[in-house]
């Protein structure tokens, strides 16, 4: 099976320069939606699903490969090549943002610069001098809460087709596998997410960072940010008024603003 | 608002949050739950009423699905209250807009009843992942689409697919079967759908990881309302089992085809004793049907008992069980079949090993050796026997003896020994043949075993030799029997061709009481009482004593000692020679050199009388001496051409002496070494099988050659024969002799010649003394032959 049929590539868009949307943990590219239809014009548009998540094919899981956050940015590697793109503008939402950095560092010669939605290196705090906003034992929670909440997630996603059934089939489809992760995979991914340390990868990266930070993320929170703009070199970080974890959703329109006036600066 | 609804007290907690996810307003009952004042609701951060692990929970999922959707129904998530107890809770959640505002309304409900259900449902569901396999429901619907609504997660191992994928549709599962058995296991199902009966079948799947595998599936179906049909049950992995199996069966398959085919009887049993298995060899043997015989105890099936005595045999199944070990055969043991047929068989168990390295049963193998046998107890009993007269022999007299000499020295028994000697022997032979001999030696057989009682026992020594053993008897019985014997010999006298020949009996006779130092010491007393009874005048007896003196008053015969002593001295010994012919049309003139002994009479005495003590009393090598310096001296004399070979026989004693190895270089150096063939006897060349070698190295040192003389008289192994460079086999005239009319002893010539041939050596049968012999021995291609019909011995020039 090709890279791109493995990953649920979309391509759209008429512009020339590539922006790669990579959603983050529990959820599929069908996130970026209020957001990604605003680069269209100016940009080639890439959307695409992790193995293991949304549309992707489940054969293609392999449990070793996708133990860590390694093996999930060698995912982002694979359709840069397969799709032989260069000067790639990499997009990236709050997990997604250290996977682009390690697939960034991967093919630095293809990305251009990153921008990262609510980015965190760590989640655990590491006192005295780190505070990721999580203890270990909270990471545990929601790792076995993960597992364990199968029944009451599937029971969701059934409600909503039921409730929506005056939509097309295809959003009734897209809404279906929505966010419906196979709970093994996603205990997976909780893990790699949740219990990963980057802040090293931080130094020596040489493209353009922008660091969309929230305010009143809990996942993410403030010092986060903060921490983030000091580690990496040419990095620029901006606050949105956004409250939560996901502007994106939030607030889509403050989300495109901030990244469109990043992107005319830069150029 | 409607009436009697009061929204603080119903039976569930509300509240609603803005934007910045803060509280805008909450009911009583959430104030309660969390045990808090209502006021303090408003305001409050919206993380702050879950735990921090749902707070994470809610912003990346929770709140993901609020904004794309507008609302969440039932998720379950974990309130924290004022005093760190934790809530279980679903949660309701919709998003609304007012006044261009956004704020989302909630409703949660305890579930602790519903949390403990969940809790219990996950213990289960972990513990049921650590069964091998997959546990899952399978539902086919009325209109033919098939789903699982449960499988286990063991099921991404089975078919490499998530729970979660078959849940909507089978398809994936049934894509992964094997082509060739998809059809077999759709049928499979449709039959248990249509029959609800239990559905059961081994199948091969594809997977894109662990390639192919067996699967084995068992479940109960049920038939629904609406038609569709819904089973319960499990696939396991089976391709290990699977393998083992068919490797088991190819193993069994071949073990049972090596049964069928191998000429041995093979009968398995479990660790009980109970049969499991015969082959069709033991099923031909026993008389039973392996079907029949399954379940029997062994002993009922392979009966044995002892062949002498026919006691019952101990079961060799028994013995392997009992000692864990490999037995050997049982002795003499005689099968009984189903049928009372009888088979001697020769047995063998060896114990079967279970993985526990416990004995798990017992494999036995037997033999028909019925025909190996009697030929066997044949062979043996010719070995102890003269073949002519039926007596026990030379070898038999030997074990006879020992036995009464250990009875006499043990105690109170005493018993008697009779050496006799037959006058005038040589005359019949001489004059009226071979065959007239044999006659004779017969009609004195039969006559010495009238003359002893029941007890005792008659053995022919050779030639015209015989012993008597008379049990339990004093030395005046034996007198009296020893005096009847010579008595009726004396009668006896032979009639050929209307010439009336007189025979007589010489007899040596001792007591063979507890004073004996050895059974030799005995014989050659009895010997030497012999020797002098003959020298006395014959037809007498000769009591023999331990002093070697016999005690007849006023005789004071000579010690056969000092006589052969004499013999030699005095040159009393002549030489003979027999002719050897040859069969194959070579021409030469071939003898075998023979001694006779002039006794007082000017009669001859056969060798067979005196040699035997002459080797006792250590006087062989002398005797040896002398033939081969006579030899050789007439060897000299005698034009070339007139001899060939000459064939000479030298003693053990000889044979094995260095000083008689050094005289005999230097004899063959006096004359046409070519033409010596010494002869050994294979007895003794096997008891002195190293000594043997030396000699026969040092003669073909000398130039002369080398010959086995007496071949095939004891039962001995032939393979011995192969380590033996010599250059001829001479066949024991003996087996020669009756080989026209005995097909046992026809075959040892045959095998014999056969043998020495392939060995490279040349064939010589004596005892030939019939023509019909000597046609046998032509068409078997055995080269000599020597025998009172192809040349009697004559005196040598």
């Amino acid at each position: 099976m090709s890279i791109l049929s493995r990953n649920n590539v979309r391509v759209s868009g008429h512009g020339q320069q590539p922006m790669i949307f990579a959603h983050g943990f529990g959820c599929d590219q069908v996130m970026w939606r209020f957001v990604s239809p605003a680069f269209e014009p100016d940009y080639q548009v890439v959307l695409f699903d992790y193995v293991g998540a949304g549309q992707s094919d489940p054969d293609a899981y392999d449990p070793q490969r996708y133990a860590t956050l390694d093996g999930y940015a060698r995912d982002v590697v694979d359709i840069c090549e397969a799709l032989d793109v260069r000067d790639v503008i990499l997009v990236g939402h709050s997990v997604s943002s250290m996977i682009c950095l390690l697939a960034a560092k991967a093919m630095s010669g293809r990305i251009a610069r990153l921008v990262m939605i609510c980015p965190s290196p760590r989640y655990v705090n590491d006192p005295p001098d780190y505070h990721g906003g999580f203890e270990r034992a909270d990471i545990e929670g929601v790792i076995d809460m993960i597992e364990r909440n199968q029944t009451g997630w599937t029971s969701q996603l059934a409600g909503m087709v039921a409730n929506n059934s005056g939509r097309s089939e295809l959003a009734d489809e897209l809404d279906a596998s929505f966010c419906a992760m196979d709970p093994l995979i996603a205990r997976r991914f909780a893990a790699a997410t949740f219990l990963a340390d980057n802040r090293l990868d931080l130094a020596d990266v040489h493209q353009p960072v922008l660091i969309l930070q929230c305010t009143h993320d809990i996942v993410a929170p403030l010092a986060v940010g903060a921490y983030m703009h000091r580690q990496l070199a040419n990095s620029t970080l901006v606050q949105l008024d956004a409250f939560g974890h996901c502007p994106q959703l939030s607030h889509p329109q403050e989300t495109i603003a901030m990244m469109r006036d990043y992107l005319k600066r830069a150029a | 608002m409607l009436a009697g609804f009061d929204i603080q007290q119903v039976p569930c907690g509300l509240f609603s949050f803005d934007q910045s996810l803060f509280l805008l307003s909450g009911n009583q009952t959430l104030a309660n739950m969390l045990g808090i004042d209502r006021a303090a609701l408003a305001g409050k951060p919206l993380d702050q009423l879950w735990t921090p692990a749902m707070r994470l929970e809610f912003h990346m999922r929770v709140l993901t699905l609020l904004h794309m959707h507008g609302q969440v129904e039932e998720i379950a998530l974990v309130m924290v209250a004022a005093d760190g107890r934790e809530i279980p809770v679903l949660l309701n959640a919709v998003r609304r807009f007012h006044d261009g505002i956004a704020f989302t309304e909630c409703v949660v409900i305890r579930i602790r009843e519903r949390k403990r259900i969940e809790d219990e449902l996950f213990r289960l569901k972990k513990a049921t992942e650590q069964i091998p396999g997959a546990i899952y429901q399978f539902v086919l619907d009325a209109d033919g689409t098939s789903y699982f609504p449960y499988a286990s997660e063991g099921i991404r191992e089975i078919y490499e697919v998530s729970p979660m994928q078959l849940r909507r549709d089978a398809g994936l599962a049934f894509a992964r079967i094997h082509a060739d058995d998809l059809d077999g296991v759709s049928q499979g199902i449709r039959r248990s759908a249509q029959a609800l009966t239990p559905w059961h079948q081994q199948y091969r799947v594809n997977l894109p990881r662990q390639g192919q595998r067996w699967l084995e599936g068992n479940s109960i179906p049920e038939a629904r309302a609406d038609g569709s049909v819904q089973w319960h049950g499990y696939l396991v992995d089976i391709t290990e089992r699977k393998a083992l199996e068919t490797a088991r069966a190819i193993e069994h398959e071949r073990t049972l085809v090596t049964l069928r085919s191998i000429g041995d009887a093979v009968i398995t049993t479990d660790r009980f004793g109970m049969v499991e298995y015969l082959n069709p060899v033991a099923e031909s043997l026993t008389g039973w049907r392996c079907a029949e015989a399954i379940g029997q105890p062994v002993d009922r099936v392979f009966c044995i008992v002892r062949q002498h005595g026919r006691a019952p045999a101990g079961n060799p199944v028994a013995r392997c069980l009992a000692e864990g070990a490999m037995t050997g055969a049982t002795v003499d043991a005689l099968l009984i079949a189903r049928n009372g047929a009888e088979y001697a068989v020769e047995d063998s168990a060896a114990p079967i090993f279970g993985a526990d390295r416990l004995v798990s049963g017992v494999v036995m193998v037997f033999r028909d050796v019925t025909q190996q046998r009697k030929l066997r107890q044949e062979v043996e009993h010719r070995s102890r026997h003269d073949h002519l007269t039926g007596l026990p022999n030379r070898l038999e007299f030997d074990h006879l003896l020992g036995q009464l000499f250990a009875s006499a020295r043990a105690g109170a028994a005493e018993h008697v020994l009779c050496f006799i000697d037959l006058d005038r022997f040589k005359a019949v032979n001489d004059n009226c043949g071979h065959a007239a001999g044999d006659t004779l030696l017969r009609k004195v057989s039969d006559l010495l075993r009238q003359c002893v009682r029941s007890v005792d026992e008659v053995a022919r020594l050779g030639g015209d030799e015989f012993a008597v053993l008379l049990q339990n008897c004093d030395l005046k019985t034996g007198q009296q029997i020893a005096q009847t014997i010579c008595d009726r010999i004396a009668e006896l006298g032979f009639l050929f061709e209307g010439k009336q020949f007189d025979i007589g009996a010489s007899i040596g006779l001792v007591l063979l009481d507890g004073r004996w130092g050895s059974a030799g010491e005995l014989q050659q007393a009895a010997d030497e009482a012999c020797f002098a009874a003959k020298a006395a005048g014959r037809g007498r007896i000769q009591v023999g004593t331990r002093s070697s003196r016999p005690d007849r008053a006023g005789l004071q015969p000579m010690p056969l000692s000092i006589m052969l002593q004499q013999a030699i001295d005095h040159d009393r010994f002549v030489l003979f020679a027999q002719p050897v012919l040859t069969l194959d049309g070579h021409p030469g003139q071939h003898v075998e050199v023979l001694l006779r002994l002039r006794d007082g009479s000017q009669g001859l005495m056969l060798p067979g009388a005196f040699l035997p003590a002459a080797e006792r009393c250590g006087l062989a090598i002398d005797i040896d001496r002398w033939v081969l310096a006579k030899t050789c001296e007439w060897l000299r004399t005698v034009p070339g051409k007139s001899v060939t070979s000459v064939g000479i026989n030298i003693s053990g004693a000889s044979m094995i002496d260095t000083d008689f190895r050094r005289f005999a270089g230097e004899m063959l150096g006096r004359m046409p070494a070519a033409k010596v063939f010494f002869e050994i006897t294979e007895a003794v060349a096997i008891e002195h099988a190293a000594e043997a070698l030396v000699f026969f190295d040092a003669m073909h040192c000398g130039g002369a050659q080398v010959g086995l003389d007496d071949v095939g008289r004891g039962l001995t192994s032939m393979a011995y024969l192969k380590r033996m460079p010599v250059d001829y086999l001479k066949i024991d005239g003996q087996v020669v002799t009756s080989m026209a009319t005995d097909a046992v002893n026809g075959a040892m010539v045959r095998s014999i010649n056969e043998i020495g041939h392939l060995l490279g050596m040349r064939t010589v049968a004596e005892g030939v003394e019939s023509d019909a012999v000597v046609q046998l021995l032509r068409g078997m291609g055995v080269d000599y032959v020597q025998g009172y019909h192809t040349g009697k011995p004559q005196p040598m020039g």
